[in-house]
């Protein structure tokens, strides 16, 4: 691979839970794509707790906002478990954009501005960690039943 | 022509009405001139401005994602012309467009469209929250 000019390394990365993919405030340089796993997006309240804004699941893009727009990292990302995704560096994105349809270009910078707007005047709850473990928990045990059934059946 | 048709650009007399609240929303106006107004209906059933907006700018973008009625009303506060893009206009262009955008205006607009309703969510419950007083003289706490 050595070398090679013109050759495109796919760069993937992997994180384990709880690690921080990038950070509220950063300065951005790669947007994602998530492979496996899940991602929570989380923001700071005026108080200074982590109340989550949203999860990225598998296929979806994050941390786009702050390449297309200069701003810095909105919200912060971290893992949610395993996680594998591609870092698209801030030039493939800028040159997809500027090939893209100018009326698609358009909405897309102004939805990402809509959202900064939006999530600026929201208050969010701050996380209720006891409610997070009691869903995760849920979760888990969702998921050992349906193994289970999968064996028996 | 491609499957969405071509855009159209529209022009509005000072104080039209471009659409009202409620109104079943299809289209996303990108302003070229002019001025528009974002209005609301407040609890009394008067129009109250939201925003206003001028060249450059985007209103009715609720459309691209979401089919919901229109959350606010727009009007022309001078002479303006726009150009309109359908629902359909938009999915004919993602059809042709590189995945990597396509997946990102999709991701974006569901994030607007949670955002927005989280907000909406927001609003609604502290409009109708006790206050903390409320809740000492209901619990009998501190």
């Amino acid at each position: 691979m050595s070398g090679d000019k013109g050759v495109k390394v796919l760069n993937r990365r992997t994180f384990y839970k709880g690690d921080v993919i990038f950070h509220e405030g950063d300065e951005g340089a790669v947007a994602y794509v998530l492979q496996q796993g899940r991602v929570r997006i989380t923001r700071k309240t005026d108080s200074g707790e982590q109340a989550t804004l949203g999860f990225v699941e598998e296929g979806g893009v994050f941390g786009e906002m702050a390449l297309i727009d200069k701003s810095p990292r909105m919200a912060s990302a971290i893992a949610d478990g395993a996680v594998v995704c591609i870092a698209i560096p801030e030039e493939t994105v800028r040159a997809k954009l500027k090939a893209s349809d100018p009326v698609l270009r358009t909405l897309i910078v102004m939805l990402i501005r809509m959202i900064r707007t939006m999530a600026d005047q929201t208050t969010l709850p701050p996380d209720d960690l006891k409610a997070l473990a009691a869903a995760a928990e849920a979760e888990a045990h969702a998921a050992a039943v349906a193994a289970e059934k999968g064996q028996t059946s | 022509m491609s499957a969405g048709g071509s855009l159209t650009r529209k022009r509005f007399a000072e104080g039209d009405l471009i659409f009202m609240e409620g109104d079943p929303g299809d289209e996303t106006f990108l302003i070229q001139t002019g001025k528009i107004e974002i209005i609301k209906r407040d609890a009394t059933g008067m129009f109250e401005p939201v925003a206003v907006l001028g060249p450059g700018q985007v209103f009715g973008e609720m459309a691209l994602a979401t089919s919901k009625p229109r959350a606010a009303g727009a009007r022309a506060l001078a002479d303006s012309e726009v150009i309109a893009v359908s629902r359909a206009q938009v999915a004919a262009k993602l059809k042709d467009a590189d995945p990597f955008i396509a997946a990102l205006f999709r991701i974006l607009a569901g994030n607007l469209e949670a955002i927005v309703a989280r907000k909406s969510k927001e609003e609604k419950r502290s409009a109708a929250k006790p206050t903390a007083q409320d809740l000492d003289a209901l619990t009998g706490e501190e």
